[in-house]
């Protein structure tokens, strides 16, 4: 703000030179108004003086010329003009001349005066007549000095009269000023004593001060209170701020985040200890250039420079953030990749003050994401796509052939006898394994627009982009060639591996990726099921294809009838063949009641549910159901063996389950036990082994189902902490005529003793089975012959 | 007194003309009876009118008192004079011839006193101050003093001048009685409003005349005489006459 000019003079001086100039004024004024008429009276009056003389001298001679007393005439003139000091008289007749002179008085007023004034001399004339006759002229004239001098002397006593009362006037007024504006000079020290920070300081109060400088003061007083709490409230904020400041620059300078501050025309103000780190630019050495001096951003991907966000964010008034895969070009011509956020800074009404630059190193983060993208659609083992990244592309690949002529071949490729080299070798040889064969399928495929897959385990996919059905047979053909010459060493170990491949084409009748895959895995399975190292390609009509398509037509039966709680639970009692054993002992199966509430046997639905996925929910609806039966029933007293899938088995989070649906009830666990077929043991045999040992600690067994139909291997055996074994039924049936199976089983059980655990034989049928079974002392028998299975009692 | 004027008779009016030349004019003298200035108020325009009708010119010549304008008379530096001073046995022989009279019943004289004084007769004027004119004045002197006398009253006189003079001295109280003309004292009271009272009043005697001198010619004397005598018949006379008149109220 521009400091208004003082005036060049103080109101003492302004005050005291307008009384002088009105004073002056009012003289002229005076002076003017009354001197000038009194000047043309002063005339007047001596012109009537003229006259009156004039009139005097004719009376005085009026006699004297009717007696034609000359002498005395002249003796009167003479006499009237010395006394009265007239310039001049005169007394005229045809014949005679009288008249008289006297010089004109020396005047004491100054000339400019007469000038002034323009002092004339008065005459008066007139002629003697008497009776009608003439009697001669006389005249006068009068010396105007006289009067001119009292004029000078009138108008001097009134300019000293005049002078008195200014001076006397101004002197008043200077004493009448002083006292006032004692008050307003005590005003401006103080005002100059708050000014220097004293701000204490107030106006003295003073009795006898005129009633506006009081109020003044105390206005003054007031706004000096007003100020002090002002100024008070002030620092008490400002050391606040500064605190805040202080807080605030020492976040800014340790936070992880660059910050870079602008002016608001884009000007580097300031950037922190990490904006310094990343551009390479001291502070100094950054302020005042503008920010994209100091920032040169340009994409990842195409090297185009991009326009500065904080330069866009001023110009638009509005926070922009920065696309990801943005660099910084640092000072050091290194470039960095980082992610922003540009800010205006905005004052309180909302002008744009300057702004902010917030960023930040995204190199780690940006690897981590594109590691962790990587992740989501890779195999961690050997690097390829992952089932989910294969089930997107089969999406998409479903959708271009859906909406446009392109041919895509989807193919399912499974290993034969992978399980071998795990098991013989190990896990580790298994995952070796599968590096090397996915190095020679990937190099087989390299440079074709194909894309693939492990799906799982042993499990790959192969998907064939704008390649027809024979061409990709080709394909495959070579590939399958090009595995079967491959030889595994492991140590001193030599494998050869033979691999599956079920290859089914896409086309617009796809519903979805799920059929794809379904169908390329039947005719996997029916390759595998042809002694494997084969290829089929699926046809809907193809018998054994069409056979599996009835399994999976079960899949929506079976869904529908667990959605619509049609599954009920049976048990088959298990007969202890010895004394002692205590209580009743009973299987726990699972029937599925048909639309028409006919009972379908398991054997309809279950090898369909286990193919695809369901079986793990039909264990859990039994677990639950069955410890909920255990607990609303009391009374029943017996144990019951449930059956567990070698999907649930694989799943981690199934010894979870189970002990948390035990914990909501309160029955003894003791009396539940699971059986796993042998099969599905030794393919989850780690996760098995786990879920075995844990719930063994709360005191639930384990039995070997279907042992001696699978691998049956003593390893296993010995590994598994299982409680008994129950002898597949294939080996019971017949073993009374059988020798073969009598010694099998003799084995079996024997073997099972000399572990420690129980033998159960399931489906015995025949007295003749039972005698055999009693003779070999197995410890349970479980058959039609002895109990159906049966529903639970409600 | 413009009464007075009509009986004037100018016998020598005729002559004026015929005499008249460019010769200096005749001086003119008036005895006072009035004041310098009413006397040359009153007689001025009438002798323009004289010099004028007659060819006769006129110049009014006054001395400062009657004393005087006598004395000047007697002396013979006046031709015509307006006086009734010369009906003396001694100033008769000067020669002066009379040549008009005013038209009117006579001049009294008489002792006056205001109405206010004490004095009611002669002898309550004894040796008081009594105011006269002159001490040539007929009837504002000789006449009223002779009655004193005769009443065998003393009393101091004093000469104010002229009648009008005397008369003021009374009227302003300075003197306890006046000897005045009974015309001018009527006058003078008339146009004054003082009230006076008459102690003592002579016989009527004949009024002021025009007189000339001896060397004054027949002729212009006729002349003058005819001018003065038809003076109230002319109107240019008369309006002079009147106009004259109100010179003295």
């Amino acid at each position: 703000m521009s400091e208004a000019r003082p005036a060049r003079f103080s109101l003492s001086s302004r005050i005291l030179g307008t009384i002088f100039a009105l004073v002056g004024l009012m003289y002229g004024v005076a002076l003017a108004v009354l001197g000038v008429p009194l000047v043309e009276r002063v005339q007047a009056q001596l012109q009537l003086n003229a006259e009156r003389e004039l009139s005097a001298l004719r009376t005085a001679i009026q006699d004297q010329v009717l007696l034609r007393d000359y002498p005395a005439i002249e003796q009167t003139i003479r006499s009237r003009v010395e006394r009265f000091h007239l310039l001049e008289a005169r007394y005229a007749t045809q014949k005679l001349l009288i008249e008289a002179h006297t010089p004109p008085r020396v005047h004491d007023y100054p000339a400019w005066f007469d000038s002034l004034i323009d002092s004339r001399v008065a005459r008066a004339q007139a002629e003697i007549e008497i009776g009608g006759l003439s009697y001669g002229t006389l005249s006068v004239a009068l010396d105007p000095a006289q009067a001119m001098r009292e004029l000078w002397l009138m108008g001097l006593r009134f300019t000293l009269l005049a002078l008195g009362s200014l001076v006397m006037t101004m002197v008043l007024m200077r004493w009448v000023l002083n006292v006032s504006l004692r008050g307003l000079y005590e005003l401006r020290q103080a005002a100059r004593a708050i000014e220097a920070g004293n701000f204490a300081a107030r106006a003295r109060l003073v009795s006898g001060s005129p009633p506006e400088v009081r109020e003044t003061k105390l206005a003054f007083n007031h706004m000096a209170d007003h100020v002090d709490s002002l100024v008070a409230a002030l620092e008490h904020e400002h050391s606040e701020l500064m605190v805040e400041k202080e807080r605030l620059r020492i976040t800014i300078e340790s936070i992880g985040d660059a910050v870079l501050v602008t002016d608001a025309q884009g000007r580097i103000e300031f950037l922190n200890p990490k904006a310094e780190e990343l551009t390479g630019f001291a502070s100094e050495q950054a302020r005042g250039k503008r920010v994209s001096e100091v920032m040169s951003l340009i994409v990842e991907r195409t090297g185009e420079a991009i326009a500065n966000p904080l330069e866009t964010a001023l110009s638009r008034d509005a926070v922009v953030e920065l696309d990801t895969h943005t660099l910084l070009r640092r000072h050091d011509g290194s470039t960095l990749a980082i992610s922003d956020t540009a800010s205006p800074i905005r004052s309180a009404d909302g002008r744009i003050q300057g702004g902010v630059l917030v960023f930040k190193d995204e190199s780690e983060r940006r690897h981590l994401l594109q590691r962790l993208a990587w992740q989501a659609e890779r195999d961690h083992l050997t690097g390829l796509w992952n089932r989910r990244a294969m089930e997107n592309k089969l999406a998409a690949a479903l959708y271009s052939a859906q909406h446009a002529p392109r041919h895509f071949v989807f193919c399912y490729i499974d290993l034969d006898r992978f399980k071998l080299v795990n098991d013989t070798c190990g896990h580790r040889a298994g995952d070796a394994l599968l590096q090397r064969l996915t190095v020679i399928m990937a190099r087989r495929i390299e440079g074709e627009n194909h894309y693939l897959a492990r799906l799982g385990g042993d499990e790959f996919g192969l998907l064939f982009v704008d390649v027809a059905l024979p061409e990709a047979l080709n394909h495959v053909q070579a590939l399958r060639d090009e595995i079967g010459r491959f030889r595994f060493e492991w140590e001193d170990k030599v494998f050869r591996l033979g691999v599956s491949f079920g290859v089914t084409e896409l086309h617009a009748g796809h519903t979805n990726v799920g059929e794809i895959l379904a169908q390329a895995d039947t005719a996997c399975y029916h390759a595998k099921s042809l002694g494997g190292n084969a290829i089929q390609v699926y046809e809907k009509t193809h018998p054994a294809l069409q056979k599996i398509n009835d399994e999976m037509q079960w899949i929506a039966v079976v869904t529908r009838a667990f959605e619509a709680h049609r599954f009920v639970l049976f048990r088959q009692e298990k007969i202890a063949l010895k004394k002692g054993a205590g209580g009743q002992h009973y299987e726990v199966l699972i029937r599925m009641r048909g639309e028409d509430g006919a009972i379908i046997s398991p054997g309809e639905f279950l090898p369909a549910a286990e193919r695809y996925g369901l079986a793990p929910s039909f264990d859990r609806w039994v677990v639950r159901n069955v410890f909920a039966y255990l607990d609303t029933h009391p009374e029943d007293t017996a144990c019951y063996a449930l059956n567990l899938s070698g999907r649930s088995l694989s799943d981690a989070s199934t010894a979870d389950f189970i002990l948390e649906e035990i914990s909501r009830y309160h029955f003894d666990p003791a009396r539940i036990s699971f059986e796993v077929t042998e099969t599905a043991a030794i393919d989850n045999l780690d996760t098995c082994e786990r879920l075995i040992l844990t719930l063994n600690s709360r005191g639930i067994l384990f039995a070997l189902d279907d042992f001696g139909r699978g691998q049956s291997s003593f390893g296993y055996l010995k590994r598994l902490p299982v409680a008994s074994l129950k002898i597949d039924g294939d080996f019971v049936r017949g073993l009374d005529a059988d020798r073969e199976k009598l010694a099998i089983v003799k084995a079996m059980h024997t073997l099972a003793h000399e572990l420690g655990k129980l033998t159960i034989a399931e489906q015995v049928e025949t007295e003749a089975e039972l005698i055999c079974l009693k003779a070999m002392g197995v410890d349970f028998v479980q058959g039609y012959l002895l109990s159906r299975p049966g529903p639970f009692p409600a | 007194m413009e009464t007075t004027l009509k009986s004037f008779i100018f016998v020598w009016a005729l002559f004026a003309s015929a005499l008249s030349h460019a010769a200096a004019p005749y001086a003119f003298g008036v005895l006072n009876q009035r004041s310098l200035q009413a006397t040359a108020s009153y007689w001025n325009p009438i002798l323009s009118y004289v010099s004028a009708r007659s060819g006769v010119p006129l110049e009014l010549h006054i001395g400062r008192t009657a004393n005087e304008t006598t004395d000047r008379i007697v002396a013979g530096k006046l031709d015509f004079a307006f006086t009734n001073h010369l009906f003396t046995p001694k100033r008769a022989a000067l020669g002066w011839r009379v040549l008009a009279r005013q038209d009117s019943r006579g001049i009294r004289g008489q002792i006056v006193v205001r109405e206010d004084s004490p004095a009611r007769s002669l002898q309550d004027l004894a040796g008081k101050t009594v105011a006269f004119p002159n001490p040539y004045a007929f009837v504002g002197y000789y006449v009223p003093y002779d009655a004193l006398l005769r009443a065998g009253v003393k009393v101091v006189p004093l000469f104010a001048g002229n009648q009008e003079a005397a008369m003021g001295q009374l009227m302003a109280g300075q003197v306890a009685a006046a000897g005045v003309n009974h015309q001018l004292m009527a006058d003078f009271a008339l146009r004054n409003g003082l009230k006076y009272r008459v102690l003592s009043e002579s016989e009527p005697y004949f009024d002021l005349a025009v007189m000339a001198s001896p060397r004054v010619s027949q002729a212009d004397s006729e002349k003058v005489r005819q001018a003065f005598a038809g003076m109230a018949d002319d109107p240019e006379g008369r309006r002079v006459l009147d106009a004259a008149a109100r010179t003295i109220g």
